[in-house]
């Protein structure tokens, strides 16, 4: 009996360990104690199926403050970052942000990697008056009505409308499917996708959606098969589509895949293989690392850190990082949230990796995209 | 596409897919027949086993790239020696409250799942099949290569374990001591040991499905959770405790989940594939084969 108690008391022990790294932050060194760090926080899927975007903005996020920190910090002050995972649950992304603005005490937080969580997490953040960036797409992020919210990249429609645009006009398919998962990312994706075919007249056939977590999609794209499209539009995250992308090969499909900047990640080309996301269409703000010299000097920084290559979120994430710093050293010193977001919203002409950057009364900060098309495994401009 | 081989191309995915809910289902079973203690832990077995072979396939450790059925083989052994290391901790809980039996599993699939994400990283990786990816085409069904080979082994794996409890020696000990612990043990048959044969052959088992599965799905720490709470419903559809039981709620449970998706909504498949199975088991309370009654105190 006694040692069953010790087991009991030593899984007690366990479960708490294992919720411990969850909530512990990461950290970023802390600099000499006279000049105290500014702090700002990243919230966003670290692990679960979206744990890779947590990666990415992780990457991106820390890459331009270590660059900031080397060349002396804000107003003399290093920037410190403290990393949270929500497992891009909206639920747990709320208390987080309850905690990084109550306990952590925080000027700006990322918040989040997914359009869910982020529109939760609004609320909380114009409330206790901290700058909020997110990478999320769907439109109604900035349409909350808050002063604090910045989206480091395109909305949704800045996607799909020019996708669909080019296969109506350019392409002349008719027939198109919808595939998009049930979060808010891909439904909104789906939304402006079924928006833009409506301004040319044309119906979906088929809008079929599935659990982000699924990993068979025999029945949705059957359903599809069933209608005989030209044209499959993916809505949903990489790692999916990827797999809907070789399934719907292996199935048969002959016709057009495409989608926005999901399927212009590395994700998607690995799960789908190079052999069936050849010929796939994609847009997004940042095709590829070549476009030019700003482009090719970030991604051999990126390399030099993380051993690895960037794709479209390690550079949204950076270049929303570099507004957010520059609209600090504009406010510098009086380093407040409010004081931040004011200086920020005033922001416009800024190259980034992007494009330019014209940060907009909502919180928009840019709005185009470039078409690619997949060759090769590699993402490559398209040039109609 | 006509009607019927749209049917049929939906019941191969769902079969597919079944076969690896069976297995995993068969762990839950194997381990709730002979210990009483339901595992909710297999979930996390299941994702371990998995990275345990796969890491082998890929040359993740010292390079070291071994073929896929060397891999598979090594995959399993290595996630049943670490059955035989948990079943010495699940041991003590065996027969306690169903409070702390749900507590300690639990605990024990969050330590799992966190050491997956220290050891291997929270992001994932697609495996390239073994076998060609181009399907084959029968009557307008395409059949893929790697889901016949999941469909197939889990077949064989499924008999190889009825005929081993049935007519080994051991098989027969481990059914004598799920059924009276006490009896089994007065009858010179070591109930302990039997118990930690059991629950490796369980968690074995979740390791060759996830193994197989890998090349068709997202290999990355979260992969159980899914699988593991659809297994655990198989489980219970199929008739908790149910050798033949866990099989057919598998196969039971990933069909309704592909019809629901090609006919009913796609948006809701999981709902719809619950709910099905709450209906069966208020008319079936014992689930589709029968309970086996697992009368501990």
């Amino acid at each position: 009996m006694k040692r069953s108690l010790v087991s009991i008391l030593l899984l007690l022990g366990m479960l708490l360990a294992a919720c411990a790294p969850a909530a512990a932050p990461t950290a970023a060194p802390q600099a000499a104690a006279s000049t105290e760090p500014i702090k700002i926080a990243i919230i966003g899927a670290m692990s679960g199926t979206n744990a890779v975007l947590g990666d990415w903005m992780k990457k991106g996020v820390t890459l331009a403050v270590e660059e900031k920190n080397k060349a002396g910090g804000i107003c003399g002050r290093p920037i410190e970052i403290v990393i949270y995972d929500d497992e891009a649950d909206p639920t747990k992304s709320v208390n987080l942000a309850q905690k990084v603005a109550t306990e952590d005490k925080v000027v700006a937080a990322w918040a989040t990697t997914n359009s869910t969580s982020a529109l939760a997490d609004i609320p909380i953040f114009a409330q206790y008056k901290i700058v909020q960036l997110t990478n999320g797409t769907n439109v109604d992020i900035t349409n909350k009505g808050s002063a604090y919210i910045f989206r480091a990249n395109p909305a949704g429609p800045a996607y799909e409308t020019p996708l669909v645009d080019f296969l109506v006009d350019t392409k002349g398919y008719k027939k198109f499917a919808l595939v998009t998962d049930t979060s808010a990312y891909g439904k909104g994706e789906a939304d402006y996708q079924t928006a833009a075919l409506k301004a040319h007249g044309l119906e979906p056939l088929t809008r079929q959606s599935y659990g982000i977590d699924d990993k068979d999609f025999t029945g949705q794209l059957t359903a599809i098969l069933q209608t005989n499209p030209e044209v499959i539009l993916f809505g949903g995250s990489e790692v999916a589509s990827g797999l809907i992308a070789k399934q719907a090969r292996q199935l048969g499909f002959k016709g057009q895949l495409a989608g926005g900047s999901a399927i212009a990640t590395p994700k998607f080309n690995e799960n789908a293989g190079a052999d069936n996301s050849e010929g796939v269409f994609a847009t997004a703000p940042y095709l590829t690392n070549d476009l030019n010299d700003q482009t090719r000097a970030f991604a051999a920084r990126y390399k030099a850190r993380w051993n690895e290559d960037p794709e479209v979120h390690g550079a949204n994430t950076y270049d929303g990082t570099q507004l957010l710093m520059m609209a600090m050293e504009k406010a510098c010193p009086n380093i407040t949230g409010e004081a931040i977001a004011a200086e920020f919203h005033k922001i416009s002409g800024y190259q980034g990796l992007q494009g330019t950057f014209n940060v907009q009364p909502k919180g928009e900060t840019i709005d185009k995209t470039q078409l690619g098309v997949w060759k090769g495994g590699k993402l490559t401009p398209y040039t109609q | 596409m006509d009607n019927v081989s749209l049917f049929l191309q939906t019941l191969v995915g769902g079969i597919g897919i079944g076969s690896l809910y069976a297995l995993v289902a068969l762990g839950y079973s194997m381990i709730y027949r002979s210990m009483g203690l339901v595992n909710f832990a297999h979930g996390s077995i299941y994702m371990i086993g998995t990275y345990l072979g796969i890491i082998w396939y890929r040359g993740m450790v010292m390079g070291l790239q071994v073929p896929y059925g060397v891999a598979f083989v090594i995959g399993i052994l290595l996630t049943a020696g670490l059955g035989l290391i948990l079943e010495r901790i699940f041991r003590p809980l065996a027969n306690m409250d169903l409070m702390l039996m749900l507590l300690g599993t639990i605990g024990l699939g969050y330590v799992l799942d966190n050491l997956a994400v220290i050891v291997w990283g929270a992001e994932g990786f697609a495996v390239k099949s073994p076998l060609p990816e181009t399907p084959i085409m029968i009557g307008g069904v395409a059949l893929l290569p790697q889901m016949l080979l999941l469909i197939s082994v889990s077949a064989v794996l499924m008999i190889g374990l009825n005929v081993f409890l049935a007519k080994a020696k051991i098989g027969k000990a481990m059914r004598a001591a799920a059924q009276d612990r006490e009896t089994a043990s007065a009858m010179g048959i070591p109930v302990n040991r039997t118990n930690a044969l059991t629950f490796a052959i369980g968690a074995g088992l979740a390791a060759a499905a996830g193994i197989l599965a890998a090349p068709i799905v997202y290999v990355n720490p979260a992969m159980g959770s899914a699988v593991g709470l659809k297994g655990f419903a198989a489980f219970i559809l199929g008739g908790a405790g149910s050798i033949p039981g866990a099989i057919a709620g598998g196969l039971t449970f990933g069909v309704l989940e592909a019809i629901s998706a090609g006919f009913i909504s796609s948006a809701y498949t999981k709902g719809i594939a619950f709910v099905i199975m709450i209906v069966v088991l208020m008319f079936r309370p014992g689930g589709i084969v029968g309970e086996v009654t697992v009368d501990k105190v």
